[in-house]
């Protein structure tokens, strides 16, 4: 111990220990020596060696296991996407052969990880999967499978391990413990070198022999010297185990030797004058004929590398002038992380991870990020608009079902897991379904003559003709066989009707949209039928109609152009525009204004939040193109008014008819200073800066704000402020948001609810709040995600509101989630591809749709879970 | 003259009276269904902002166990202490969030996991892992709770989450008193006989049912997971509908509605209509089962920032009136003998919750106050919990968590000092269960199990 500490110290100065500045190379024995002197340190030296010492030490020896680029060899431009490894290496110094290693960095070192495995045969040397030819066991030795059917002249054929040598970095020894199975005299296992990667080169193999001893077999491209190193001493028998076999490359020189029973063989020289730099270096058994051997061996390799879980290894030239590498993704295993490791001569240079990105252009498929397959119940609206698509507007709005589906603030309505189907509402759907068709049997020329008419024959030929529409694909053999089974029983045609229609309006197959698709290839492959459902939802918020179902009669999927006619097509109805107008009605929430409770002193009476939901839905119409940017709908200086509503615009008039009125741009702007939406955002009688504050943030900005503290307290209004004459802004400062357990989430909430503080509760125009307390509605919005909004006004904030690229990018988000009823992530591979989509179109009114249908998850989804 | 021995059951007894006009016939009707024993009916409600009953309260139960009084803000049920259990102190839902939105869940499941914030149903509020107290009893009775909503709602929800089954789907409420009457009183009898169903419309009704299952089955063998999930609740929902549509028999009891909802009634209205058709159910052996959220009714400015937070007076008016309703209503149950020769108040336990002890979110030490019951229970007493303190102690108290694992239940409170209440909602809601006759070994999240409160 001593003496290896001493030598360890010669090596280094431990009392002038430094920090190296650059790496240097050291041979295995100075490693060695480190080692040793790193534990004759703390073994015999340690109070020696203070803190200082061994963190140097520590760091020294850190530094050298994992060096970064350095003086000799630079990395750059490394990517790892979905079409593979790409990366970039010069050298700094003088022009140099590096081995570059890309490896598996969870993979543990084994043999399976340490070898390339190879087979050799009459077709070539061709790579093979380690383990269809050996077998690591614990104790480290190898089982070798030997096939093969000669390994002599030409016929080169042997299963092997393989590794790479490093400029003639060779110094292997084989211990072959045991050979079983051997039948043939020349069967053989040993180590062959290679001075290729391959084969054809120069070739020395040193081998145990069945039972001709060992031997020596050199050539170029086969062998055709022999020379016997050391005979059988039993030739009747097979040639004894274990034996010893080691090949080096020293001095220049290619060395062979070989021992029974013995660990250290004595070296020669190769016979022949065989010499060469070997490159790369094979563990072979090769049975000769049948049967296969098995051979039971322990390799040892003096300069084995670091390395393990090799993917992809290889030598090249490495200069001042860059050169590119690439290596394709089919190599390497798609792994999520990759480690990259370049040698020179054994040594170590540089290594470093990469991680797995995506380029813009992969797939969400290939992301494994497709959205997943759902069932869509229908809405109360789509419900009503499917029927009135199919048999005419001939229904009382009374009649809708209600289903209670209530609202979701932040989010859209529509998702596919928030509308369920339960005993009370059906129990309404039934009720309403029952009164539709009395009315349809009552209002429908054709079938009310059918109930009148004495065969029955009609109900048949009126099930074929509107079944299909209902349910949105052709009926089943089995599903037309029990409707019309049921009809003989019935008594009349009128009854017949009445089952026929309530059975189609209440069956699963009318209420749920199904996007649930075929698996195919790991995917699952939405037929036709589901993307023009999927197709007319979106658009029209209805039903498909019969060009859509007669389109998705063909047999082989629709595609993208067929697709886009379609949008183009049903883009040009006025249904289009209503559905627009349903998606954004959803997204600012308006209808919470009808079920908000507002003070009664305020006038907010049924009839008037009537009337200022259709002045909304006016103005946005009017601002709802397929050529308008989507962002423009929000904008607008001419609201809808008349004289029920006028009060609430701070204006007059004498119409009872709703009328377009260009109001104060100073004070008013677009659809988010409209009544209706600022009445939807307050209190029952306070303006809600809170509630204003987090609905932008939330909903219009996609913000996320974490949940509120549990205990959410507010301080009494100090007793030098009068609450008669100060603002609710300040109020609010005061009392809440300045509490250290709410500044953290309020500085973001207030500033975006006090841009609407020139709006009262029910949205009328202010400057004034108590009569005599100024209204300030200016203030600085900034989000997390980085958006900062500076506003002296409500109509000031709400125009940069809708300016702003954050509520373009949420609001597309939003309409996405809208369009496929799922919730997305802002890093959702969809979503992503949705913008880019959106940014090549213009972000008009149309190119939402025109995207949408492009997207993967539009005609697929991942595997149900 | 021979003797004549002659006796007579109580039965014929009974009809003979009728018979002759000695008793009316709903008389008969509830001596022939008298027996030995009568179902334990559970009321549970869920007060927004609760009840007043709780740590952080500023108006707090005085006196001991069985001498005591409730605070002026509840002073109405003063008058049915006799009646009532109140159990001081229960550790509910611990701390990550806002203890509104997060609690709904929980209230009557104790099953909301720690660090679920958000559902499909709201991006507000967690749904819960567990079955709610409501429909185990539906389960074992076979009979469907009646839920019912006087606007106990808020962001855009119809009703809060507070129901639910056990694929935690969230059970739905009527939200009218009218929706109520149409689908569970309306075509009900006053009393005898049923109403004769016309054949063919009948023959309609089994077609329709009948047709519109069979598409439905073939989709759900064909589908796994949510969307399996969703034509099962369909499948339900039929069947539920189904039933409802049958030919109506006669029941017992003749108990009747007062009057009759309208459209567009005021909440405290459709409160009182609750209550009243609460009454009908149970005393009618429609249902052993009801629950009740009872929101924001009273259209008071800024209620829940300046009134329920501070616990102002105006807050405790808002309890005060609340408390009046329900002692009016135990004492309209009180008033009905039921078939076992008890009040309908001895054989009804009606539980006061809310998803917070108090205006101010407290979770942690939420009182909950018991009204009847008594055939069952004791009543008449303050029942205090055992306590627990210590920071190892607090610190310990787990919860299991959305990732699969336990959390500390506890974020916010200081743990140097707190004395908590060491039993949970579920405790109480796995005892009442108990005491209505499931057999519960747990209830809730395996963790809320710390012990008995009422047994």
């Amino acid at each position: 111990m001593n003496g290896q500490f001493n030598a360890g110290l010669r090596a280094f100065n431990v009392n002038s220990f430094s920090y190296p500045s650059t790496h240097t190379t050291y041979n295995a024995e100075t490693v060695q020596g480190l080692a040793q002197f790193l534990s004759g340190v703390m073994a015999l030296y340690a109070p020696a060696c203070n803190a200082t010492c061994m963190q140097n030490v520590a760091a020294y020896l850190w530094s050298y296991r994992t060096p970064v680029n350095n003086e000799k060899v630079s990395v750059k431009n490394v990517s790892y996407d979905e079409s593979g490894l790409g990366l970039n290496l010069s050298c700094n110094q003088e022009s140099k052969i590096v081995v570059v290693k890309v490896l598996d960095p969870a993979a543990p070192d084994t043999a399976e990880n340490s070898y390339l495995a190879f087979s050799s045969r009459a077709d070539g040397l061709k790579p093979v999967a380690i383990d269809s030819i050996a077998t690591l066991g614990d104790n480290g030795e190898i089982a070798l499978l030997g096939e093969g059917s000669n390994i002599w002249g030409n016929e080169v054929w042997f299963n092997a391990l393989a590794g790479d040598v490093d400029s003639g970095q060779l110094d292997v020894t084989l211990n072959v413990n045991s050979v079983t199975n051997v039948e043939h005299n020349f069967a053989k296992v040993g180590i062959l070198v290679s001075s290729t990667n391959d084969l054809s080169g120069q070739l020395l193999f040193l081998h145990w022999s069945g039972r001709s001893g060992l031997a020596e077999d050199s050539g170029t491209a086969g062998f055709t010297g022999y020379n016997l190193l050391l005979a059988n001493p039993q030739p009747a028998a097979l040639t004894p185990t274990p034996t010893t076999l080691r090949v080096a490359y020293e001095g220049g020189a290619l060395k062979v030797g070989g021992c029974y029973n013995c660990s250290t063989p004595t070296m020669q020289t190769a016979a022949r004058n065989v010499n060469f730099v070997p490159k790369r270096v094979f563990i072979v058994a090769s049975s000769h004929d049948a049967p296969e051997i098995m051979a039971n061996v322990v390799v040892t390799n003096a300069h084995s590398s670091q390395g393990s879980g090799t993917l992809y290894e290889t030598r090249m030239a490495c200069g001042a002038s860059p050169v590119s590498l690439i290596v394709p993704d089919s190599l390497l295993r798609s792994l999520g992380e990759l480690k990259l490791a370049i040698y020179e001569n054994g040594e170590l240079l540089t290594e470093q991870t990469a991680g797995r990105t995506w380029s813009p252009a992969a797939s969400c498929e290939v992301r494994d990020s497709l959205l997943e397959p759902k069932l869509r119940r229908l809405s109360e609206r789509q419900i009503m608009n499917s029927l009135r698509d199919i048999f005419g507007d001939i229904f009382t709005e009374e009649l809708r079902p209600n289903m209670e589906d209530g609202a979701k603030l932040i989010g859209m309505n529509t998702l596919a897991d928030r509308l369920n189907v339960n005993t009370i509402n059906l129990e309404r759907l039934y009720d309403s379904s029952r009164e539709l068709v009395r009315e349809l049997i009552e209002r429908h020329t054709t079938i009310k003559q059918c109930s009148q008419n004495a065969s029955a024959a009609c109900v048949t030929t009126l099930l074929d003709e509107y079944a299909p529409q209902l349910w949105r694909r052709p009926l089943t053999t089995q599903e037309r066989s029990e409707l019309i089974g049921q009809f003989a029983a019935l008594g009349s045609n009128t009854r017949a009707l009445e089952f026929a229609f309530n059975s189609l309006i209440l069956s699963s197959n009318f209420l749920f949209r199904s996007e649930i698709g075929d698996l195919q290839d790991g995917v699952r492959v939405l037929d036709n039928y589901e993307i023009v459902t999927l197709l007319a939802y979106s658009i029209w918020n209805s039903t498909p109609d019969k060009t859509l179902l007669t389109l998705a009669q063909k047999t082989s999927p629709l595609t993208v152009d067929e697709l886009q006619t379609q949008v183009d097509r049903m883009f040009t109805s006025p249904k289009a525009n209503k559905a627009m107008l349903e998606m954004y009605r959803d997204f600012l929430k308006l209808d919470m204004a009808l079920v908000n409770p507002k003070h009664v002193d305020l006038g907010f009476t049924d009839e008037v939040k009537q009337d200022l939901m259709l002045s909304a839905e006016k103005m946005l119409s009017d601002q709802i193109s397929a050529g308008a940017r989507y962002m423009d709908v929000f904008t607008g200086r001419n609201f809808y008014v008349n004289q029920n509503v006028a009060q609430f615009f701070n204006t007059s008039s004498s119409s009872n008819q709703l009328e377009s009125v260009a109001l104060d741009p100073a004070q008013r702007f677009g659809i988010l200073n409209h009544p209706i939406f600022l009445s939807a955002h307050s209190t029952l009688t306070h303006s809600g800066i809170i509630k204003r504050g987090v609905f932008t943030l939330e909903q219009l900005l996609c913000e996320h704000l974490g949940a509120p503290p549990t205990n959410i307290e507010s301080d009494e209004v100090p007793e030098q402020v009068d609450p008669a004459t100060t603002s609710e802004r300040v109020l609010l400062q005061l009392t809440h948001s300045s509490r250290s357990a709410c500044v953290g989430c309020h500085q973001f909430i207030d500033p975006a609810g006090f841009g609407f503080e020139n709006f009262d509760v029910v949205g009328r125009y202010r400057t004034v709040e108590k009569e005599v307390v100024p209204i300030d509605a200016s203030g600085v919005l900034k989000t997390a995600s980085g958006t900062e909004l500076t506003y002296q006004n409500s109509a000031e904030y709400a125009a940069q509101l809708v300016g702003a690229e954050q509520m373009g990018q949420c609001v597309s988000r939003r309409f996405l989630e809208h369009y496929l009823s799922q919730e997305l992530q802002s890093n959702s591979c969809e979503l992503s591809k949705y913008h880019n989509q959106l940014a090549t179109r213009g972000h008009t009114v149309k190119s939402l749709l025109d995207a949408v249908i492009r997207l993967e998850s539009f005609t697929k989804r991942k595997q149900m879970q | 003259m021979s003797k004549i021995n002659s006796t007579i059951s109580r039965r014929d007894l009974i009809k003979s009276l009728a018979g002759i006009g000695l008793l009316s016939s709903v008389g008969a009707e509830q001596l022939l269904a008298q027996s030995s024993s009568a179902p334990y009916r559970v009321l549970l409600v869920a007060l927004q902002h609760g009840w007043g009953i709780s740590g952080n309260s500023n108006q707090k139960m005085s006196g001991e166990e069985y001498e005591f009084s409730f605070p002026t803000g509840l002073s109405p049920l003063n008058a049915i202490k006799q009646h009532c259990v109140v159990v001081d102190s229960l550790l509910t839902l611990g701390q990550w969030g806002n203890n509104h939105d997060l609690s709904y869940a929980d209230i009557f499941t104790g099953g909301v996991l720690h660090g679920a914030s958000s559902s499909a149903y709201d991006s507000q509020m967690p749904l819960s892992t567990k079955p709610s107290l409501d429909f185990l009893l539906q389960e074992a009775s076979g009979k469907p709770t009646l839920r019912l909503s006087a606007a106990y709602r808020s962001w855009g929800v119809q009703y809060h989450p507070i129901s639910f089954d056990r694929s935690s789907n969230v059970l739905p409420f009527y939200t009218t008193a009218l929706d109520a009457y149409n689908s569970v009183f309306k075509n009900l009898p006053d009393s005898g006989g049923g109403t004769p169903i016309d054949s063919g419309e009948a023959r309609l009704v089994d077609s329709i049912f009948s047709t519109i299952k069979n598409p439905a089955l073939r989709q759900e063998a064909a589908l796994g997971g949510n969307e399996r999930e969703k034509i099962r609740r369909y499948l339900e929902a039929i069947t539920s509908v189904e039933d409802k549509r049958k030919p109506i028999v006669a029941f017992s009891g003749g108990h009747k509605l007062a009057n009759v909802p309208v459209r567009g009634q005021d909440r405290f209205k459709d409160l009182e209509h609750y209550l009243d058709m609460i009454k009908v159910a149970f005393a009618n052996n429609m249902t052993t089962s009801a629950v009740l959220g009872i929101g924001d009714i009273h259209p008071i400015s800024q209620f829940h920032h300046d009134h329920a937070h501070n616990n102002t007076q105006v807050w405790w008016d808002t309890r005060q009136e609340f408390a009046a309703t329900i002692a009016n209503f135990a004492n309209s149950l009180a008033a009905i003998t039921d078939t076992d020769g008890r009040t309908l108040l001895d054989n009804t336990l009606i539980v006061l919750t809310g998803e917070v002890g108090d205006g101010t979110h407290d979770v942690l030490s939420k009182g909950h106050i018991l009204v009847g019951g008594g055939s069952r229970i004791q009543t008449g007493r303050i029942l205090k919990t055992p306590r627990i303190s210590g920071s190892a102690n607090l610190n310990g108290l787990m919860r299991e968590n959305i990732s699969g694992g336990t959390s500390k239940q506890l974020a916010w409170v200081n743990t140097n000092t707190a004395v908590l209440g060491n039993r949970t909602n579920a405790d109480l809601m796995r005892d009442i269960g108990n005491i209505a006759g499931l057999n519960l070994q747990e209830f809730g999240l395996p963790t809320q199990n710390k012990g008995y409160v009422l047994l």
